[in-house]
């Protein structure tokens, strides 16, 4: 098989995964984990932007991700599909939620669907010891206001931008130029060859 | 007359030759001029800070972060640096260039005149076109003295002046003369200007702006034979007033803003020299590119940024003619500002 | 006979013991005075081995070997690290990781998040999602949601709404949340994967203080 062909044989994930997955402890163990996080996956899916603690963010995000994506690969009518969607959102609407308006979002979408940014830390927590790193995950397109402020409009006129935007014009005006002057030497050459 | 005299006589000439010679050539020696001038500029800033008398207050109402607030300041003493020193650091470190009334530039270290709104402009502003505009002709100003710095004095140079800053034409340029026929520096020598250049930077010169009268601008440049000639035609713009920047100890002479200080230059380039005239004179077009600081660029961007900057940039080129020294004409110029 | 030789030797052997402080420091009798020549060689009782004598009263790890010299001692005080590396340095550290938010001239973490820009944007978001759980309840949701505030829905015709949920907001727009971030929704997706340098517009947003 091309190396093309593997990647389409399982859904990708665009986030970064570590090897193993975190144990989360609870009182119930390995199944008190997996209900923690699919009350997690289901309340990012129900409110598109929770604010919680690093660790389990991290987690659930990959789940959502897979889950996002082997929607958009199986469609609602998929069986084993239907039972994966089921166990992981605990509220049915949700479902719908995840086929009807989650998929058409993502279709196009060619990176992650979920977005994690480090909420503001509170005194005394220090970066250089362990503290409960508290973050703030979000579905891409909901339509809460955004986090980062949205500066593309203003980047083309930063000074590095400038310079290398009038670099590039330059670099393509000359390119056809030379293009040009190829062009009618070769005319030139065409026309004294037929007079030969 | 008797031989002995003769011979003293000739001595005498030849003795009172070598003082002329050794005084005129003391006296124009580039470090005798450059402390000159800035004698004459700070007796002169000294001079009109002292004429302000009576301390008047105006109102300066900031607009801008983190708040919109009305300052009381003194009338011609107060910067607007200084109101930016009410809030905090941040805001100083910022704070590159000044927009009085919304629409017209200062330069941050200039005092203020009347009661106006004052908004502080950084490289990333919203509207960074002015910024840009104000560092690449800070960096013209600042090449002309980083060459004065380390060419050596037997080559005669004499800063022309530097053009209107574009920067789409891809590299700050200032026009200097020399007495060398046909100076080709090396790879080694650009790297080693443009080194010069970044240490200059790092000395963090805060560039002071002073008006003066034609008169003390004659007095100031009276060593450098193109500027002599091109005052007359900017004081006649300009109402007899000459505006004068410095940074460090350069001095020159620029109609427009510059940005507050040296330090937010942090990567510069002077890629090429391209001779401009032909024949007798010998007029040299200096280009460089920089980059203010924050500003990160891989290696790779920035030295395409270089070769682009290799070529002649023919913006604002001064009209080919002959050297004043040599002759009576002055060389006339597009927008020299 | 043997009796009493074995009874002297106690004696002598108690004698011994007496011998060292008899001597001082350097307890080498002279040769005259050492004694006997039957002695028997002690043997070592046999005692059981037991863990107690291992355990019993502890032992301890990490013990100091050597005392610690002035030096070392007034170096730690002042916090100064000897060994190499950021150990026991007390001196005030500068933050490099402390910046200036651009957009409201707060400090913040240069990793995080401005909390001054977060909470105004928390509290908002909060207010949405309330707004939106009411509307939605728990109907299944099969349709994108639009937030809109005063005046907003009049502003387009009512076939431009069609396909959307519309969840209005009794109040003004804030300032600082940009109307033209919500038109991704709306707009179609374009035609060609070519650059067309005409139609991208850039588009400055209005009402950002």
């Amino acid at each position: 098989m091309n190396q093309a062909e593997v990647t389409k044989l399982m859904s990708q994930l665009k986030i970064a995964l570590k090897p193993r997955h975190r144990n989360l402890k609870t009182p119930l163990g390995p199944e008190g984990r997996l209900d923690k996080l699919r009350q997690t996956v289901t309340a990012l899916i129900k409110y598109e932007r929770i604010e919680l603690f690093y660790n389990r963010a991290d987690e659930a995000r990959g789940y959502t991700e897979r889950l996002v994506s082997d929607a958009l690969r199986y469609g609602d009518t998929h069986k084993p599909m239907m039972e994966m969607a089921d166990y992981w959102l605990l509220e049915k609407q949700l479902v719908h939620k995840l086929f009807k308006v989650l998929c058409p979002r993502f279709e196009n979408e060619n990176g992650s669907v979920t977005k994690m940014f480090n909420a503001p830390r509170v005194y005394p927590a220090d970066p250089k010891r362990a503290y409960f790193k508290r973050v703030v995950l979000e579905l891409k397109g909901n339509p809460y206001p955004t986090i980062t402020p949205d500066s593309s409009y203003r980047n083309k006129n930063l000074i590095h931008n400038v310079l290398l935007d009038a670099a590039m014009k330059d670099f393509y005006a000359e390119k056809e130029r030379q293009q040009q002057l190829l062009e009618q030497e070769q005319t030139l050459n065409s026309v004294e060859e037929s007079k030969k | 007359m008797t031989v002995h005299l003769q011979n003293s006589l000739w001595k005498l000439r030849t003795s009172s030759n070598a003082l002329y010679k050794s005084v005129y050539r003391r006296c124009f020696s580039t470090q005798d001029v450059i402390e000159h001038r800035n004698r004459l500029f700070n007796n002169e800033q000294k001079r009109q800070k002292d004429n302000v008398g009576r301390i008047e207050k105006i109102e300066v109402r900031y607009l801008g972060l983190p708040s919109n607030e009305t300052l009381i300041m003194n009338k011609n003493l107060s910067t607007p640096f200084n109101c930016a020193q009410h809030f905090s650091e941040a805001v100083c470190e910022n704070a590159v260039l000044a927009l009085i009334n919304g629409k017209k530039l200062w330069d941050i270290h200039r005092p203020l005149e009347e009661s106006c709104t004052l908004q502080l402009l950084h490289f990333k502003s919203q509207d960074p076109n002015l910024v840009n505009q104000a560092f690449w002709r800070t960096c013209s100003f600042l090449l002309g003295g980083v060459l004065q710095r380390i060419l050596k004095e037997n080559t005669g140079l004499h800063l022309h002046s530097f053009p209107y800053p574009s920067l789409k034409s891809g590299s700050f340029v200032h026009d200097i003369s020399l007495n060398v026929d046909n100076w080709n520096p090396s790879a080694q020598d650009l790297k080693s200007m443009s080194i010069e250049m970044m240490k200059f930077a790092t000395e963090n010169h805060n560039i002071e702006r002073l008006e003066v009268s034609h008169e003390i601008a004659l007095e100031m440049f009276k060593d450098n034979p193109f500027k002599r000639e091109q005052l007359p035609n900017i004081s006649n713009q300009n109402k007899g007033v000459i505006t004068l920047y410095r940074a460090g100890d350069h001095i020159d002479i620029s109609k427009g803003p510059m940005i507050s200080s040296t330090k937010y230059i942090s990567k510069v380039k002077i890629p090429s020299v391209h001779k401009i005239t032909k024949e007798d004179s010998n007029l040299y077009r200096v280009q460089g590119i920089a980059l203010p600081s924050g500003f990160t660029l891989s290696a790779y961007a920035f030295d395409i940024l270089g070769q682009r900057a290799k070529r002649l940039n023919t913006m604002y080129l001064p009209v080919e003619s002959a050297d004043p020294i040599h002759s009576d004409e002055a060389p006339s110029m597009q927008q020299r500002i | 006979m043997n009796r009493l030789i074995s009874e002297i030797a106690v004696i002598l052997r108690q004698a011994e013991n007496i011998i060292p402080s008899l001597f001082g420091r350097y307890p080498f009798p002279p040769e005259p005075l050492t004694v006997l020549a039957n002695q028997h060689p002690e043997v070592p009782s046999k005692q059981p081995f037991s863990l107690k004598d291992l355990i019993g009263d502890g032992f301890l790890f990490a013990v100091p070997v050597f005392r610690r010299t002035l030096e070392v001692r007034k170096t730690r005080k002042i916090g100064i690290p000897y060994r190499g590396g950021p150990e026991g340095l007390k001196t005030l550290q500068k933050k490099p990781y402390i910046k200036v938010c651009n957009a409201c001239g707060h400090y913040h973490e240069r990793d995080c998040l401005c909390p001054n820009c977060y909470a105004k944007i928390k509290d908002e978001t909060n207010e949405i999602k309330e707004k939106i759980i009411k509307e939605l309840k728990l109907d299944p949701v099969d349709k994108e949601v639009v937030v809109l505030y005063d005046g907003e829905k009049a502003q387009q015709s009512p076939e431009f709404w069609n396909g959307k949920r519309i969840v209005e907001m009794e109040k003004a727009r804030p300032q600082w949340f940009s109307k033209n971030l919500m038109q991704k929704s709306t707009q179609p997706n374009a035609e060609t994967k070519e650059l067309d340098i005409s139609s991208t517009i850039v588009g400055k947003p209005s009402n950002i203080g």
